[in-house]
């Protein structure tokens, strides 16, 4: 597995011809210069009913689609999260790089102790977490078609012992066009903002 | 919108370039002579009819986008719309793209009959000269294989390992005292030998037969491979006595569905430092899943009389690949993974059952693309063909879906009317433990140890009892299914077989 791991990593950015001085690797700095039109986007978080919930949000949005990829994923990982909705991840989860490769693979290197030392968690918040980036990124952006993340630089079996890793994700197309508006877990719906469009 | 938008474009560009599929004409050379076939070549690929070039076979095509059937001699291989990957029986075929249709009718990458014929007449095989555009089917041309054999008694059994210099399709078949394995190529580099271990008497080389002659007929064995380099493995060891007429065949390439659910390993999630979840009053996942499996695994030795292992029997780190391999090693006929859930959710709660998702087959097909396209364009190396290996191991599981889904269901509904949690249903995801897995598969959630109340319940022993005799009213009921639709004969005691809904007091 380990083998497998190191090979994919190779693959990833180097027989796609990218590497981190490539400029499909948008690192935080060139991301800012691009220039920042609050948008409306959608990110998707925990409902009441357990499932994923487009929830509207107003993010500064880079005109490239790469750096967007950062910004969605800051925004959703790092928070804070729309009121009533829990953060997807741990309090303590940043994003420590996002890239787009070429081929419509967004990588989205995740770090902090918890998820670095293993985080204990049950398959239905290591689902959410990991398909509420896989859905906010390829909603939102029409170039990112699959997910991978990493955690530490590295890709990982799993972040808590369940969800493959160890390949990109692919949308869930079930909960992407769940035509459901937007639903808190009931304590908290009352801070839920409702959409203005 | 501007997705949807982007979409639309992409199937209607992918509906144009199959509409301009430049076709042209070709040949077949067959002992009987040539017949034409129209080809099409795409983006490098050459695709060849289904229907006609199965006729020209000797065959013949059946079925719909959701499942098409060739039968050629006595084998038949399926393919679908969308994936490019067939099968034959339980052997995967993997076709260099997926197939397509030109008005409606289906058009292969012509590699799958190659395949198919290797199958049906390893005798013969199947090549496409692109100079005289013909394709000839003519005895095959099979290069002489390296090979070695070795043998050791270890842990009360006896190791037969051929090891070859590349992996070569095989079959194996058990005769009354011996094991045949037929491999596609002729074998160098070995010798006849007589053995004075346990349970084996000679091992002889045949050309392109390794012939292993048991001690006695009581002799059983189990049959698996491994990687790297590439090597067939037989267990012996002591067994039933092997009768005439039907004789079951060991290990993987075993038959799974002749001979019923005989082996049936259940994963207690997590473990050691992987302690899974925690819930609020303190329990831990790793210790409730061990109780339920151990008492699940009580309750099925005794009514079913099978044979049920666990892939941790304590508090240690086995990692998910190494929980499949299990399964794989013991040829079990079924798995099922045990969990407990979590929620950052506190409310979430009930019971979920889970197998694998088609997404991750198809991802895994993608990746195994990108991984031969990136071995083409390199040097290649072991590492990455031994990487390509692994991806298509953990394709395995494709095969068993449906029965897994079945397997899936029936665990959801008797934890529902057990256990009177919220019914969450029968849901797929690409969950790693599960992959790899060569036999019906699923993962059950059977409660939310993040839910207060729940996890008070999970942790009592009487209601740990529930959950696994509910667990083994699934796997009881998925048996009886199973061999039914086998034609294989009903259990001896249906009491027996059939773990009562038992009240919470019934614990052992």
């Amino acid at each position: 597995m380990k083998l497998r791991c190191t090979i994919f990593v190779a693959a990833v950015f180097f027989a796609t011809g990218c590497s981190r001085e490539d400029p499909a690797h948008i690192p935080p700095s060139a991301a800012q210069q691009d220039p920042m039109e609050s948008r409306r986007v959608v990110c998707f978080y925990e409902g009441g009913d357990g499932v994923l919930v487009p929830v509207p949000r107003d993010l500064p949005m880079p005109e490239s689609e790469a750096a967007a990829v950062r910004t969605i994923a800051t925004a959703l990982i790092e928070g804070p999260a729309p009121g009533g909705f829990p953060r997807p991840f741990p309090d303590d989860a940043v994003v420590r790089g996002a890239f787009l490769l070429p081929g419509g693979t967004a990588v989205i290197d995740l770090g902090g102790e918890t998820l670095q030392s293993g985080w204990n968690a049950g398959s239905h918040a290591e689902l959410t977490a990991a398909y509420a980036v896989v859905q906010s990124l390829t909603a939102n952006l029409s170039s990112v078609r699959r997910v991978q993340l990493l955690v530490g630089g590295e890709v990982v079996p799993t972040l808590a012992g369940h969800l493959d890793l160890t390949y990109p994700l692919t949308p869930r197309g079930a909960q992407r066009l769940s035509p459901r508006p937007a639903s808190p877990p009931a304590a908290a719906a009352a801070a839920v903002p409702s959409p203005s469009d | 919108m501007k997705r949807t938008g982007s979409i639309l474009l992409m199937i209607a560009l992918a509906v144009v370039s199959v509409v301009r599929a430049q076709t042209s004409s070709a040949r077949l050379r067959t002992s009987t002579g040539e017949v034409p076939i129209t080809v099409v070549e795409q983006i490098g690929q050459l695709f060849v009819p289904a229907d006609a070039m199965s006729e020209a076979l000797g065959g013949s095509l059946t079925g719909d986008p959701q499942g098409y059937r060739v039968a050629l001699g006595a084998r038949t291989a399926g393919f679908t719309s969308g994936s490019r990957f067939g099968a034959v029986g339980d052997e995967l075929i993997e076709m260099p793209t997926a197939p397509i249709f030109i008005d409606a009718r289906p058009f292969l990458p012509w590699e799958f009959f190659r395949e198919l014929i290797f199958h049906a007449t390893p005798e013969l095989e199947l090549r496409w000269d692109p100079a005289a555009r013909l394709f000839v089917l003519a005895p095959r041309r099979l290069d002489a294989i390296p090979a070695s054999i070795s043998v050791v008694a270890l842990d009360g059994m006896t190791k037969i390992v051929i090891e070859l210099s590349r992996e070569i399709p095989y079959t194996l078949r058990r005769d009354p005292a011996a094991y045949v394995i037929q491999f596609r190529n002729p074998l160098t580099g070995t010798a006849d030998r007589g053995y004075e271990e346990p349970f084996l008497d000679r091992v002889s080389v045949q050309e392109r037969q390794v012939i292993i002659a048991l001690e006695s007929r009581d002799v059983a064995g189990d049959s698996y491979t491994l990687q790297n380099p590439f090597r067939v493995v037989i267990d012996l060891q002591k067994g039933e006595r092997v009768p005439d007429g039907q004789l079951p065949l060991p290990g993987s390439l075993r038959e799974p569905a002749s001979a019923g659910i005989r082996t049936i390993v259940l994963d207690p999630g997590h473990g050691g430092k992987e302690v899974g979840a925690v819930g609020p009053g303190g329990l831990v996942e790793k210790g409730a899943t061990l109780a339920i499996c151990r008492r699940l695994q009580s309750i099925l030795g005794s009514t079913l009389g099978v044979r049920v292992l666990l892939t941790r029997e304590d508090d240690s780190v086995v990692p998910l690949d190494e929980r499949t391999a299990l399964a794989n090693q013991y040829s079990a006929d079924l798995f099922l993974s045990v969990h407990l859930n979590a929620s950052r959710t506190p409310q979430a709660h009930g019971a979920e059952t889970y197998y694998l998702s088609l997404d991750a087959s198809d991802e895994l097909a993608r990746a195994t693309a990108e991984r031969e396209n990136a071995m083409d364009s390199s040097a290649g190396g072991a590492a990455s063909r031994s990487d390509l290996n692994l991806i298509l191991w953990d394709l395995a599981q494709q095969k068993y879906l449906k029965e897994s889904s079945r397997l899936a269901e029936l665990v959801q509904e008797e934890m529902n009317s057990a256990s009177g949690v919220e019914n969450r249903g029968v849901k797929q995801a690409p969950f790693k433990v599960l992959i790899g897995a060569t036999m019906p598969a699923a993962l059950v959630e059977v409660g939310f140890i993040s839910n207060p109340e729940e996890e008070s319940k999970l942790a009592s022993a009487e209601y740990q009892d529930v959950i696994a005799r509910a667990l083994a009213r699934a796997i009881t009921k998925f048996k009886a299914e199973h061999e039914a639709h086998l034609g294989l004969p009903a259990e001896r005691s249906t009491a027996a077989g059939t773990p009562a809904a038992a009240p919470a007091s019934g614990a052992q």
